[in-house]
């Protein structure tokens, strides 16, 4: 086996993003449960206009449920169909978590597409500054999948994973949503727009930490003892 | 185990004694001026402290996780799951006193103030360790994971005890005082209360923080001894082996 590092990362989210496509689980749970909340958002306030803070956030825990929901079923799947093995043997811990968190960043930048047009379409939402929602969404979204494939590593083993995942993940991406919502509120306002910068690369800076320190991290719980 | 001396004790009678001078002083403490309810601002000598001593515990099981996930020595995965034990236990005293003082003072029992806000998470991240340990039956998983799981959450926990409070646009917000302690604005006996709690909480919570992991240490060894048939002199343990009997008579 002569391939690069490259190589097998890109192998890796290719493999997970061509089982994907095989049965889509992954994306119709996280584009039904995303659109879902969306709609019933939409229905609430039906005939009024949300204000900038409140938008911003629903808007975030509508992204951050489906991304939970979704991708924590990357190493779950692998244990249950039997090819968490095979992956050990074939490739290295850092080749894993980089194909994974690639395919989930793939996954979660369709998902929060779909959901932030169809929020702002549904919601009648004038956002003042486009670049700014979308380096946050962005950034968010990188931060995001790193976290939820570093979790799901950790967890894919234990007992009562589906409730577990959200216990887990949530509590570690609340700082990101804070600095989600901050800058999702200055785009969609305009008004404090210096602010709405530094939130915007706070998410930035969680996302260089995160995959700073979780392929090590994995590198440590993913080998069999 | 009989350890045939009264005088190892000395050091936890002290402790006693110290703790009991202590709740004295805490009532002798004159109340603060410029409180809604002076006589009850008293309730900060013991937030303060069990604050300092959570975000304590918090590092030292990071620590202790990160030398776990290196070293792959159980009594690292021991010692991180003692110190989270202890900065659960500090991080509910923290949030039940500042509760307590946000009702009696600012009038509301939560205020969505940024460090309420920012401590409640910790503590759900404190929970959220236990809840990866019970997940897992396994004594290598549960540890692998736990170590991860502690070491993945010092990041989201230093940003919200150090930076988030501090943050320009959402200090302003704080009904908490930014720079009381470091600048030195407290009374004397004030601070003398504070301190001196602080090092008897520290004395206190490493005692237990000690006894956890003596009980954890035992409970292996004990787990280790009942997956051996045979004693050291050669007989078979006297308890928990089951024997095969027959069915027919």
């Amino acid at each position: 086996m002569n391939s690069s590092w490259f190589e097998e990362a890109v192998g890796v989210a290719r493999k997970e993003w061509t089982a994907e496509l095989r049965d889509t689980s992954a994306l119709m749970t996280s584009l039904v449960l995303s659109l879902g909340t969306v709609f019933t958002l939409a229905l609430a306030f039906y005939g009024r206009r949300a204000e900038p803070p409140a938008a911003a956030g629903m808007l975030w825990v509508a992204l951050l449920f489906a991304g939970v929901s979704s991708l924590t079923r990357t190493f779950v799947a692998e244990d249950e169909q039997g090819t968490g093995d095979l992956l050990r043997l074939w490739s290295r811990p850092s080749v894993v978590f980089w194909g994974k968190a690639v395919y989930a960043f793939a996954l979660m930048s369709v998902v929060a597409t779909v959901v932030t047009l169809s929020f702002i379409m549904f919601m009648s939402l004038p956002v003042a500054v486009p670049a700014m929602l979308f380096f946050s969404l962005a950034g968010g979204v990188a931060a995001l999948s790193g976290t939820v494939t570093l979790t799901s590593s950790i967890i894919s083993r234990g007992a009562n994973r589906s409730n577990l995942s959200g216990v887990v993940s949530l509590p570690l991406l609340l700082p990101l949503l804070a600095l989600g919502v901050a800058a999702g509120r200055s785009a969609i306002e305009g008004s404090r727009i210096a602010e709405g910068w530094q939130a915007c690369a706070g998410t930035w800076l969680y996302t260089l930490v995160v995959f700073a320190v979780a392929p090590h991290l994995f590198a440590a719980i993913w080998r069999e003892p | 185990m009989n350890n045939g001396s009264g005088l190892l004790h000395i050091p936890k009678w002290l402790l006693m004694l110290a703790i009991a001078a202590m709740t004295v002083f805490y009532f002798a403490v004159p109340p603060a001026v410029g409180f809604m309810e002076p006589e009850l601002a008293r309730v900060v000598l013991f937030h303060l402290p069990c604050a300092f001593g959570c975000t304590v515990y918090v590092l030292l099981a990071a620590g202790f996780s990160l030398a776990y996930l290196v070293k792959k020595e159980t009594i690292w995965e021991h010692r991180a799951a003692a110190a989270s034990a202890v900065s659960l236990v500090l991080a509910i005293g923290t949030m039940t006193t500042g509760i307590l003082f946000s009702k009696v003072q600012w009038g509301e029992w939560w205020h969505w103030d940024p460090k309420q806000t920012a401590f409640l998470i910790v503590l759900l991240l404190l929970a959220a360790y236990f809840m990866v340990r019970m997940a897992f039956d396994e004594t290598v998983a549960k540890a692998r994971a736990a170590a991860a799981y502690s070491v993945v959450t010092l990041l989201p926990v230093l940003f919200l005890i150090f930076v988030f409070p501090r943050l320009p646009g959402v200090s302003e917000k704080s009904l908490h005082p930014q720079d009381t302690v470091q600048s030195g604005k407290f009374s004397p006996e004030y601070k003398a209360g504070y301190l001196g709690l602080f090092a008897l909480l520290l004395l206190f919570s490493t005692w237990l923080y000690r006894m956890h992991v003596k009980i954890a240490v035992l409970e292996e060894k004990d787990k280790f001894d009942d997956g051996n048939l045979e004693t050291s002199d050669g007989s078979t343990p006297s308890s928990r082996v089951v024997r095969p009997v027959s069915l027919r008579e």
